[in-house]
């Protein structure tokens, strides 16, 4: 029920969605250039990590990740450009060095991946909030990253 | 979606108990094809739910999704009344908030500390006198307990079971009122209905400002100041664990004891717990009950307490009381008593073996029901052995003997079976043989000063082939020798099939193997040899 509310409600106000493509992009080295920034901030962001596009398709090579665009553009952005949540979105790289067991994020300290897609709710306190492949498929999971 | 509206339920003069499952399976058809968003689209339901848990802990969220599974509609309403000081927390229950998880990683916390000495003898250059920072631990402890909040939130959204972070109570034996405080008060209607309440610390009534200055376990784990000294108030398993870990901590902590420790559990191994406790730094103030407490002029609590042998009336300052002197039942002041649901003296919910209460459709779980007991495991597959009953026509039911547990005092306790007293009243002593051992652990050979304060007692039933009726061991990760120990007695082992096992070597746990010392004959375990 909640789910069509909204959806209703955003049709209605005509806000510009902002779907994942547009969102600004950043390369796995990029990210670990700019990461220190992003949590020295201290204010909680989402983190959206997903597999590289492939020129050839024009779609990731990670079918998951694919899957996960829609819900991501229907819920997360939305909600999140509502409360003023910043998100980050970072292409982990091509399929072979993702499935590499010493990628930097898999190692990392904070965001320590085990799959793409992640989804990962960054709180300055470390009360992160983390969904992982499947759980980013349906609404209603996506939701309770917001609930308080 | 019109001819799934069609289907019509049969009439409800005709419905057995077992047409439970027909009917769920016909809204399987929908239910496993839509979210839980879909179900509002049934105007002609009698019911908003076919379960209705109440109570989002061990219990409660096991039996929710179990029964979520069979395509039952399902909901959780879980609520925590803050404590007297002021607590509370998310979803998930006693155990995962303030009791098993938390207890278990501040034991962990203490041993690691105490683990310094072993350490400078191994060759590591350690400062032993480190202090220990509190505020540190218990932000870590937290961060996991609300990583397992998220979780289990978002495990019951996956598996389309509606969550209310309301309290419930129930108006009639199908209708749940639900309250936050916040907005105005919902009603629900459910086919059946499972009090999974569990319960809090008690408060004693007769101790003037025990809950104006006193805090308990619900309160001990997000502690946000530095304990200090502090007073246990109880010598059951939560009072001496909790003594336990802050004396390993490095807090002077005191234990106040009415008469035993560990009620209910075997006396001998309750009293060389307390002996090892007292060696380690934590102080016992037996035969004693507090009558006041009440706050100095500096800001400590003085606490009053007489001591029931001699009649006297003492003082002592504590900067932290805590009591631990029992649970009770959150069955109060939801209606239960209104619709005709028996409790039992101190408030838990009677039930038979099918876990029913005195209402036909109203069921109840885990430490708020009569006689169960007070464990997570034991919450969880009575949860789901009631959940595959009522939506997957089973009829199989929990089997309560043989439940082996641990207690996590600073020297863990692990036990399964039968007490030697509780083995005596049973079969009666002469039909009962009770072997022991004490032991040292290898590695506690690196401090010379340790003792061998491991003890591991086997009870057997002379009348039945020496059946093993009782394990009972005493000594470093406790919980990790009984499970495995507990198959075997749950088999049905006897001290021969035992006793033939290989051991494993150099462990504690092979310490059990093989106990010739009986204690008719030798009430001294001695050691056993390598």
């Amino acid at each position: 029920g909640d789910v069509y509310k909204r959806q209703y409600q955003r049709r209605v106000h005509g806000d510009q969605i902002l779907k994942m493509e547009s969102l600004p992009q950043y390369d796995i080295n990029q990210f670990l250039q700019e990461e220190n920034e992003f949590l020295s901030k201290k204010q909680p962001t989402i983190f959206i990590f997903c597999g590289s596009t492939n020129p050839e398709t024009g779609k990731s090579w990670c079918p998951d990740c694919v899957e996960a665009e829609k819900p991501i553009s229907d819920v997360v952005i939305p909600i999140a450009q509502e409360k003023g949540i910043p998100i980050i979105y970072c292409k982990v790289g091509e399929r072979d060095y993702w499935k590499d067991q010493n990628h930097p994020l898999r190692k990392h300290e904070t965001f320590n991946l085990k799959g793409v897609p992640t989804i990962f709710f960054w709180h300055p306190e470390g009360e992160h909030k983390v969904l992982v492949e499947e759980q980013c498929f349906k609404t209603a999971v996506l939701e309770t990253l917001f609930e308080v | 979606v019109f001819f799934f509206l069609m289907i019509r339920r049969p009439p409800r003069s005709t419905q057995s108990r077992s047409s439970a499952a027909s009917d769920v399976y016909k809204r399987q058809v929908v239910s496993t094809q839509s979210t839980w968003e879909f179900n509002f689209q049934f105007m002609e339901e009698e019911f908003d739910y076919d379960y209705f848990v109440i109570g989002g802990g061990s219990g409660g969220l096991a039996s929710a999704k179990e029964a979520a599974k069979f395509g039952a509609r399902v909901a959780v309403a879980d609520f925590v009344t803050p404590s007297p000081q002021g607590s509370k927390w998310g979803l998930g229950g006693t155990c995962v908030n303030v009791g098993c998880i938390p207890k278990k990683l501040m034991h962990f916390a203490a041993g690691a500390g105490e683990l310094k000495h072993d350490q400078k003898e191994c060759g590591w250059d350690i400062d032993v006198k480190s202090q220990h920072n509190w505020e540190k631990m218990v932000k870590n402890v937290q961060k996991h307990i609300k990583k397992l909040n998220w979780g289990y939130k978002v495990e019951l959204v996956e598996k389309n079971v509606k969550y209310y972070n309301k309290l419930a109570s129930v108006v009639d034996k199908h209708t749940i009122e639900l309250n936050d405080f916040k907005k105005p008060a919902e009603k629900v209607r459910a086919k059946y209905i499972l009090i999974a309440v569990g319960g809090r610390p008690t408060y004693p009534d007769d101790v003037e400002g025990a809950a104006k200055y006193g805090i308990s376990s619900d309160d001990l784990f997000s502690l946000q100041k530095e304990p200090g000294k502090t007073l246990f108030v109880g010598a059951s398993y939560i009072g001496l664990e909790c003594a336990g870990f802050l004396t390993g901590l490095g807090r002077e902590s005191v234990v106040m004891v009415r008469s035993i420790l560990l009620r209910g559990f075997d006396q001998d191994v309750a009293n060389q717990i307390g002996d090892y406790m007292e060696k380690h730094g934590t102080r016992f103030i037996r035969k004693s009950t507090p009558t006041k407490v009440e706050k100095t002029e500096e800001g400590r609590l003085r606490v009053s307490y007489l001591n029931h042998e001699t009649n006297e009336t003492l003082q002592e300052e504590f900067d932290t009381v805590l009591f631990a002197i029992g649970r009770t039942a959150e069955t109060k002041k939801m209606g239960l008593e209104n619709i005709g649901v028996k409790l039992a003296k101190q408030g838990k919910v009677i039930t038979d073996d099918d876990d029913r209460s005195s209402v036909d459709n109203i069921f109840a779980i885990g430490d708020c029901a009569e006689g169960r007991p007070e464990l997570t495991p034991s919450a969880i597959s009575a949860g789901r052995y009631l959940a595959r009953r009522l939506f997957n026509g089973e009829t199989s039911l929990m089997d309560y003997s043989y439940v082996p547990t641990t207690v996590f005092t600073p020297l863990e306790y692990g036990s399964c079976g039968f007490s030697e007293e509780a083995a005596f009243e049973k079969f009666g002593q002469d039909n009962v043989e009770v072997y022991h051992i004490k032991f040292k652990p290898l590695e506690w050979n690196f401090l010379p000063a340790r003792g061998d304060d491991g003890y591991i007692k086997v009870i057997t039933n002379k009348q039945d082939e020496e059946r093993v009726i009782g394990f009972h061991y005493l000594g470093p990760n406790a919980g990790e020798v009984t499970q495995g120990y507990s198959i075997a007695i749950k088999m049905g082992v006897t001290k021969k099939q035992w006793d033939s096992t290989i051991r494993i070597h150099p462990t504690t746990a092979e310490e059990a193997i093989g106990i010739s010392s009986k204690k008719s004959e030798n009430s001294e375990a001695k050691a056993g040899g390598c």
